[in-house]
């Protein structure tokens, strides 16, 4: 862009000559230079400050209005509230933000480089506060509204007796709603009577609820696709140096320099290769997954319980550990869930409050998983719940009592 | 014992038995289990009895072998509360620790701590020289202004 002088070089003085008037009285056919990383870094630095203050001063005015309760309940869209002001009353407005003007440097749109259009700038705003907000929003709702499906599925699960495993089941499912007319679960008359009267209302959403089922499952492997997308961005940002934010990439604004050019100004070209590398290896890795299936398969098996604990979407996680529970009891007690978990409530661990685990005695009479209480016992050689003393010999395992 | 297992069983019970303890509502991040809110009543006959405090709790990886790091986010006048930090000094968080206690039963004890303040072992100075020279009026007073000024439900 620093090729090509001409018309649009008195314009964009024009627009720049409130923002830096010292250089618009040197010469008015300037030539900026585009920003460089360090800058464009300490100004979204500075701005992140900045709008984590208007979000408090949202926050604080809420509460203050309507209370604690709801001040926390609402504190997501204070802080969606806080941004959007900020962002509004200077990228909207057509200013600078404070960061940005802490920093020289300019927004402008495209390879032109004049000013963003306020068409752009909305955009720009819309990307950077409101799409975040909606998609973590829409996400968490996904998933809650799957794990409850997901315990419903349990339940089924339980009082049909089958033995499949939840990731067999869900895939089935998948499978009917998206083909054809597909078989419904025998025991459902309420579906197959809605199927009657609604065909292809019901079989959306058949889908949509499949959808909704699957989330939490597929929500971990979403959140790596967008880390890596992420990653991607910064190291493209390294290389090039043009779009900080991906919000900038998608709205096309990036940034000139309107500051004194006097120092060198260091570029992160390392960084990206190191980015590169790293991503690199990560696909790798990730097409050996995929391309060779029976691997694939095979390691699913084995990773599907660890890695659906590890993300923090708790439904599965917790119907599988009570579906483990129920096919360890054996199926000769196929009664309700609930009911099962308040009948052993008295056989519950106080440590892990899941059913014991090799009931263990201490010496005083409490009764504990051995893992749980062993562990503790390394921490600190007391009884969980009276606190007389316990040392590891004296633990004992229960294993020919009833209950 | 797994952290994150335990602590989905307690989010389980804290789902089931909402609504039942009406001085006490825990919250999850939705998007973190490791982080949690907690707002409590002040107990009746206490000069909180008419706020609501939050709690910030943070559950280290190693709970229940560790304690979580509990502490006020509403500003309190209470002996045993920091008044700028808002840490607690409760034994049961610290050396009494064990792991029976679950979040639910730890913000009781806090709310127990509000209604029972310890003034010998002080993190509010201020308060606890109230209350050790006997001016239960001062500490009364100043415990209720505060209260209506950070904690006050104006719904
Ligand atoms: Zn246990
Ligand atoms: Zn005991």
């Amino acid at each position: 862009m620093a090729s090509e002088e001409g018309s649009r070089s008195d314009s964009q003085g024009a627009d720049t000559s409130d923002v830096s008037s010292n250089r618009h009285d040197e010469d008015l056919v300037v030539q900026f230079a585009a920003a460089a990383q360090p800058e464009m870094m300490r100004a979204a630095e500075k701005d992140e400050h900045y709008v984590g203050q208007v979000c408090e001063a949202c926050y604080d005015a809420f509460r203050h209005t309507f209370g604690t309760r709801l001040a926390v309940a609402y504190q997501n869209e204070m802080k969606l509230a806080g941004r959007v002001l900020y962002y509004l009353l200077t990228t909207g407005a057509g200013l600078q933000t404070l960061g940005e003007e802490y920093c020289d440097i300019v927004q402008v749109a495209g390879v032109p480089g004049l000013p963003a259009t306020p068409a752009r700038r909305t955009l720009l705003v819309f990307y950077q506060t409101v799409l975040p907000y909606l998609a973590e929003r829409l996400s968490a709702r996904a998933a809650s509204r799957g794990m409850y499906l997901g315990s419903e599925d349990g339940e089924d699960e339980t009082s049909t007796s089958s033995q499949t495993s939840r990731v067999e089941e869900t895939f089935g499912r998948e499978e009917t709603s998206s083909g054809s007319s597909g078989s419904v679960d025998p025991g459902n008359n309420m579906e197959i009577r809605q199927r009657r009267r609604a065909p292809l209302t019901w079989r959306l959403r058949q889908a949509w609820m499949a959808a909704l089922r699957r989330w939490p499952q597929i929500l971990p492997s979403v959140r790596e696709g967008l880390v890596l997308l992420v990653r991607t961005h910064l190291m493209l940002f390294y290389f090039e140096g043009l779009y900080y934010h991906m919000g900038k990439r998608a709205a096309g604004i990036r940034y000139i320099f309107t500051g004194r050019p006097s120092q060198q100004r260091p570029r992160y070209q390392m960084l990206g290769m190191f980015l590169l590398i790293q991503l690199t290896f990560v696909c790798g890795h990730w097409l050996t997954r995929t391309v060779f299936p029976s691997i694939a398969s095979s390691m699913r098996l084995r990773e599907t319980n660890p890695s659906l604990s590890a993300v923090g979407s708790q439904g599965i996680a917790v119907i599988d550990e009570d579906g483990g529970k129920v096919e360890e009891k054996g199926p000769s007690r196929p009664s309700n869930m609930w009911a099962e978990s308040e009948a052993t409530a008295s056989s519950k661990c106080p440590l892990c409050l899941s059913p014991r685990q090799h009931p263990t005695a201490t010496p005083c009479g409490h009764v504990f998983c051995w893992n749980c209480v062993a562990e503790w016992c390394n921490e600190k050689p007391e009884c969980p719940l009276c606190r007389a003393p316990v040392s590891h010999p004296e633990l004992v395992c229960v294993y020919h009592a009833d209950f | 014992m797994a952290s994150r297992a335990r602590l989905f069983k307690e989010y389980k019970e804290v789902q089931r038995d909402r609504g039942q303890d009406s001085d006490i509502q825990l919250l999850c991040d939705e998007t973190n289990i490791y982080r949690w809110t907690a707002l409590i009543k002040g107990p009746t006959d206490t000069p909180y009895q008419e706020g609501v405090f939050q709690l910030a709790i943070n559950v280290p990886e190693q709970y229940p072998l560790v304690p979580p790091q509990v502490r006020f986010v509403t500003k309190i006048f209470h002996p045993n509360v920091h008044f700028k930090t808002g840490e607690i000094c409760l034994d049961i968080l610290k050396t009494a620790w064990s792991p029976a206690w679950t979040l639910q039963s730890v913000c009781r004890a806090v709310i127990a701590l509000l209604a029972h303040p310890e003034a010998d072992s002080p993190l509010n100075c201020d308060c606890g020289n109230l209350l050790r020279s006997g001016d239960h009026r001062g500490y009364k007073s100043m415990a209720l202004m505060y209260t209506r000024l950070a904690a006050a439900t104006n719904v």
